[in-house]
């Protein structure tokens, strides 16, 4: 059997992608530490399939500005990966390293969007190599791609690949604690289903 | 100290970040390059000393640049800085000859230690 | 008292005057607004994809693609009085989110020329257009004027 949609995932299967969730969210908060040069905790994160409009409302709703920043995944796996930062998120991250919070989302300095950029490739990163060194498995990343706009609208790009195989996508909800406060970022995945069945075949876990 | 350092990035931020610890250490002499094609013509005329070589960049990956510039140069020092610290990764970058593989982000020290060491 | 109804992504819904319908954040995705100016009835889907045909698997949902979708919103028009060779049409949307050649995100055009096509073969006439470039729009189509107003952060409101 092999796994069409996000649908027939089993709480097996969740439980393997939390894990990795786990250890990607791990390696991302002391990456973010070490970025932002300040002690940064993690909770533990959530993974979860979620429909088009249930992502997009727990997001702030179709018309809250946010960034998105969208990278592309190919070798022993594919797909796409979608960061959404909220502005508060983003503005934190410009605080720390340039002492100024983000004026407006959509018209940020080029420092600032590849400051957010940087974040996101080492975020980014830090799950990729987490399920690359799991599985034993060479995965490349694109470069990222930005945009500041309605999260329905940046939802739209990967909806529009997860329509193809389901009405549900992987929803992880990160929440890192730095300087004592909370900030959240989140992540959308979505795997090619073929992908789906080749990592969790070199995990060992049946699908 | 006037060893030449060719820096390679896309992201400008990194640069500033990279440039600015170099700097703090006496390496002043810094060219940038924002893609691995930019950064293979900038080597072949300003032949610099090092190169701190990102991997995900458009136009041209880090890894493609560094087989290029290997070819071209085959002394030509270069330094991996990448987030993608995968091990199948950093094996392919030091079979095509860089010298080092730094996974961001580092800390400074990690990155001045890996100057001094390639420098001498 | 004009109520707001709305459209949700890969849906259709129609209207009569006075109410507005309305569709929120189109990025890739097309909003297609259908007119009978005689009767004032609107119609508004929300397309996701260019054609039917294309779909993987079994397709449950088949308002998602410009061919069916488009065909489904007609159907349901007609049947509330509408006559199909009265209406007109609006486009919206269609834009490219993230700035990168590859096919997928290429969508967005995609989108845009299936819809033409769609309507054109079935003589429907586009008398306004929004469609392409890199950012979200919001759209309202107001039943009583056939007018489409078009809303997207940081840019003036466009009403066509």
């Amino acid at each position: 059997m092999s796994i069409q949609s996000i649908e027939q995932l089993n709480e097996t299967h969740i439980d393997v992608l939390r894990e990795i969730g786990n250890i990607g969210s791990g390696n991302a908060a002391s990456a973010l530490a070490e970025l932002l040069q300040c002690p940064t905790r993690i909770n533990v994160p959530s993974v979860r399939a979620l429909d088009f409009e249930n992502a997009v409302n727990y997001l702030g709703g179709p018309e809250n500005i946010a960034v998105g920043l969208l990278v592309n995944i190919s070798g022993d796996i594919s797909g796409m990966m979608l960061y959404i930062f909220q502005e508060d998120f983003a503005s934190r991250m410009t605080e720390r390293l340039f002492g100024s919070r983000i004026k407006n989302l959509m018209d940020m300095s080029e420092m600032e969007s590849s400051l957010i950029s940087e974040v996101g490739n080492i975020m980014g990163a830090s799950y990729i190599n987490a399920i690359a060194s799991l599985a034993g498995m060479r995965i490349d990343v694109s470069v990222p791609m930005l945009t500041a706009d309605m999260v329905g609208a940046i939802l739209s790009v990967p909806a529009v690949e997860f329509a193809k195989v389901g009405d549900k996508v992987l929803f992880i909800d990160d929440s890192f604690i730095i300087d004592d406060s909370e900030i959240k970022s989140n992540m959308i995945l979505v795997p090619e289903m073929r992908s789906l069945d080749t990592l969790f075949g070199r995990l060992g876990v049946s699908v | 100290m006037d060893k030449k350092i060719l820096l390679v990035d896309d992201a400008a931020f990194m640069r500033m970040m990279i440039k600015d610890t170099l700097k703090k250490n006496g390496y002043t002499n810094v060219i940038e390059a924002a893609d691995g094609e930019i950064a293979c013509k900038l080597y072949s005329e300003e032949r610099p000393d090092l190169v701190i070589m990102d991997i995900t960049m458009p136009n041209k990956t880090g890894i493609e640049a560094t087989r290029d510039i290997r070819s071209a140069d085959p002394d030509a020092k270069i330094v991996m800085c990448s987030a993608m610290g995968q091990e199948a990764m950093v094996a392919e970058a030091i079979k095509l000859g860089a010298l080092d593989f730094i996974v961001k982000p580092f800390k400074a020290d990690r990155l001045i230690q890996t100057v001094k060491n390639v420098l001498g | 008292m004009a109520d707001i109804v709305t459209v949700g992504i890969a849906d259709l819904k129609t209207v009569k005057a006075p109410d507005t319908l309305a569709t929120y954040a189109l990025g890739s995705c097309v909003g297609v607004c259908l007119y009978d100016k005689e009767k004032k009835i609107a119609g508004l889907a929300h397309i996701m994809l260019p054609w039917s045909s294309e779909a993987v698997q079994n397709i449950e949902n088949k308002r998602r693609y410009a061919d069916t979708g488009i065909a489904e919103l007609i159907d349901l028009m007609v049947s509330q009085g509408a006559s199909a060779a009265g209406m007109t049409a609006k486009i919206a949307g269609g834009a490219k989110m993230f700035s990168v050649g590859s096919s997928v995100f290429n969508i967005g055009e995609r989108n845009i020329d299936a819809v033409k096509k769609v309507l054109a073969g079935y003589g429907i006439r586009i008398t306004a257009e929004e469609t392409g470039l890199n950012f979200g729009r919001t759209v309202f189509f107001h039943g009583d004027t056939g007018i489409m107003e078009v809303r997207s952060a940081m840019r003036e409101t466009k009403m066509v």
